[in-house]
């Protein structure tokens, strides 16, 4: 069944974006992601406009991520401080990003660069996981003994001012590494529609310590909010938020995320580790394949408003 | 450029007026459409217009001042030419260039008032019925488009229109905007004709022009001209204006959306 999307403007297969969402929501589920770094993508191969696949995943992560942040603070497994900190930091991220995409949109080259920061981020992330997880796996299979992390190490994070106390996270350092990675992952959700979970995550745990049991929650916090704003944001700047595409997504996400997370259980973490590594390298080779292979048409059409400049 | 055609139409009907008075008989055309307005809907996937005509008096034509000299003087029939174009657009054209291995949109080109739509249907090749000079002064067919194209963009090469505004012509094609159906309108009995007008679901809204321009043996006898109204209705038509005309009410709107969705989805799997 076709359906019209309002801001989009292409008719879609109802069941083919419903279908996408659950695969992806299936995924998120098992591997404890988000999964906006593979929604976006999929939504741009199946000829969504890449700023408003952005714009729309952006508000689908508010609806995958509003219960899990949810249910962590009820558990008080949010550093409500460190939270409001990196928000602070996320709140300027976004700001700057939506801004940087609509100057993109005119320039012509917001394809370009939201393919671009795909290729690398996902290119990236997916190799460096990929050597870990295999490392671990062959790791356990020699039955080697892992040296135990050195916590409690001083680095160069504690010599930098403008020093707050964390209490849930028992921590007393600068607020300006926090601000620093809340703007980055502002700016990444801006321009990818992405929460940004798999690079606040591993800084929160290896830059700030930030004690495992609060990390989840306190990015979950801050993804909702910085979502959520660079939703409002993408809707009032570029208006490239397409409500009815954002729905079929959610209905298809929620109901995906139900079944990956029971599959996720039977499987080891660096196993999961290594396939969705393997997902997010396949993902990134397609696009960054797109960008260099020879074009069929070497010209591309934009609208613009405003008849005299 | 719009009050510039205006006028030119308004010249030919003068010119079509006077033809009239002196003697010739008048060709009357009467056209309707098989609807005239169109709602996109949630569920749209393109549709079909029918345009169909009566030409009147064509058995009395050949009379007048102008001596019958053609070949197929006996029973030569009336050509229709039918123009469909839809509201015009701000296009801005470019072109990838390889760049450090990476292609690149670069050397962009504004253009106005690029018709968001454009089809040509006719009983057979435009270029058949009447002369090039006459189909680029009436704006008819691709060539004269892109003419008029390279002429708003200030993209001639060798005073030919260049690659951007040729571009423009392909990529609507391929997109099913724009089409050029030569044998599309059917002629029954040399009175009666038919079209199928096609509308592809990406169509553009607002009011298309649908022009007919009846042919005899090389001359324009008349042109008629009627509306067609596209328009966004039911959710679309909300989604879209909420988009636009409110659009901070629009995005904490869709934020709202995704909170209650997520919350409610949770509740209902929490059960089991």
């Amino acid at each position: 069944m076709q359906i019209y999307l309002p801001i989009a403007e292409i008719s879609v297969n109802l069941f083919m974006i419903l279908g996408m969402g659950a695969a992806v929501g299936f995924l998120s589920g098992m591997f404890g992601v988000g999964g906006g770094f593979l929604m976006t993508p999929l939504l741009i191969f199946s000829g969504i406009p890449p700023a408003v696949a952005v714009a729309t995943e952006a508000n689908q992560i508010v609806a995958s991520s509003v219960s899990g942040a949810l249910a962590q603070w009820k558990r008080g497994n949010v550093d409500i401080r460190m939270g409001v900190v990196l928000l602070l930091g996320g709140i300027v991220g976004s700001l700057f990003g939506v801004q940087l995409v609509k100057l993109l949109r005119e320039w012509g080259q917001v394809d370009l660069i939201i393919s671009l920061s795909y290729v690398t981020f996902l290119g990236i992330i997916g190799f460096l996981m990929l050597i870990e997880s295999v490392n671990v796996i062959l790791k356990s299979r020699s039955k080697a003994v892992t040296t135990a992390r050195k916590s409690g190490q001083h680095n160069w994070i504690h010599g930098l001012p403008f020093k707050m106390r964390f209490h849930r996270s028992k921590l007393y350092i600068s607020a300006i590494p926090p601000i620093l990675i809340g703007a980055c992952v502002g700016l990444l959700a801006a321009i990818m529609g992405v929460g940004g979970g798999f690079i606040m995550v591993p800084a929160m745990i290896y830059l700030l310590k930030v004690p495992t049991n609060v990390v989840v929650g306190t990015s979950l916090f801050q993804i909702v909010f910085v979502t959520s704003l660079v939703t409002i944001l993408h809707a009032t700047q570029n208006q490239t938020v397409d409500a009815v595409l954002a729905l079929m997504l959610i209905v298809g996400g929620v109901i995906g995320a139900q079944f990956g997370v029971r599959a996720g259980m039977k499987l080891k973490g660096e196993q999961l580790r290594a396939i969705l590594a393997l997902l997010v390298l396949v993902v990134c080779f397609r696009m960054g394949l797109d960008l260099i292979t020879t074009p069929k048409e070497f010209f591309s059409l934009s609208q613009y408003w405003g008849g005299s400049h | 450029m719009m009050s510039q055609f205006i006028l030119k139409r308004l010249v030919l009907c003068l010119v079509l007026f006077l033809l009239g008075v002196s003697g010739a008989s008048a060709q009357d055309v009467i056209t309707d459409l098989s609807k005239k307005n169109i709602p996109i809907e949630w569920n749209f996937t393109g549709t079909q217009i029918i345009l169909f005509g009566v030409v009147d008096g064509v058995e009395a034509a050949p009379s007048g001042s102008q001596a019958v000299t053609t070949e197929n003087s006996g029973q030569s029939k009336p050509d229709v030419i039918i123009v469909v174009r839809g509201p015009n657009k701000n296009i801005m054209a470019r072109q990838k260039k390889r760049i450090a291995g990476i292609w690149i949109n670069t050397d962009p080109r504004k253009f106005n008032n690029v018709p968001g739509y454009y089809s040509v249907v006719s009983t057979r090749p435009i270029q058949e019925i009447t002369t090039v000079s006459e189909l680029e002064n009436l704006g008819i067919g691709f060539d004269a488009l892109a003419l008029r194209l390279a002429k708003v963009g200030g993209t001639f090469v060798n005073n030919k229109p260049g690659a951007h505004s040729q571009a423009i012509i392909r990529i609507m094609k391929q997109d099913g905007l724009y089409s050029e159906i030569p044998d599309g309108v059917n002629l029954i009995g040399g009175k009666l004709f038919r079209a199928n007008i096609a509308l592809p679901a990406n169509i553009p809204v607002g009011t298309f022009d649908a022009i007919v321009y009846l042919y005899k043996e090389g001359k324009l006898l008349s042109i008629t001209s009627q509306s067609i109204y596209i328009q966004k209705q039911g959710v679309e038509a909300l989604v879209y204006s909420l988009a636009f005309d409110y659009p901070f009410f629009y995005g904490v709107l869709a934020v709202m959306l995704a909170v209650f969705s997520g919350l409610v989805a949770s509740a209902i799997f929490k059960k089991d």
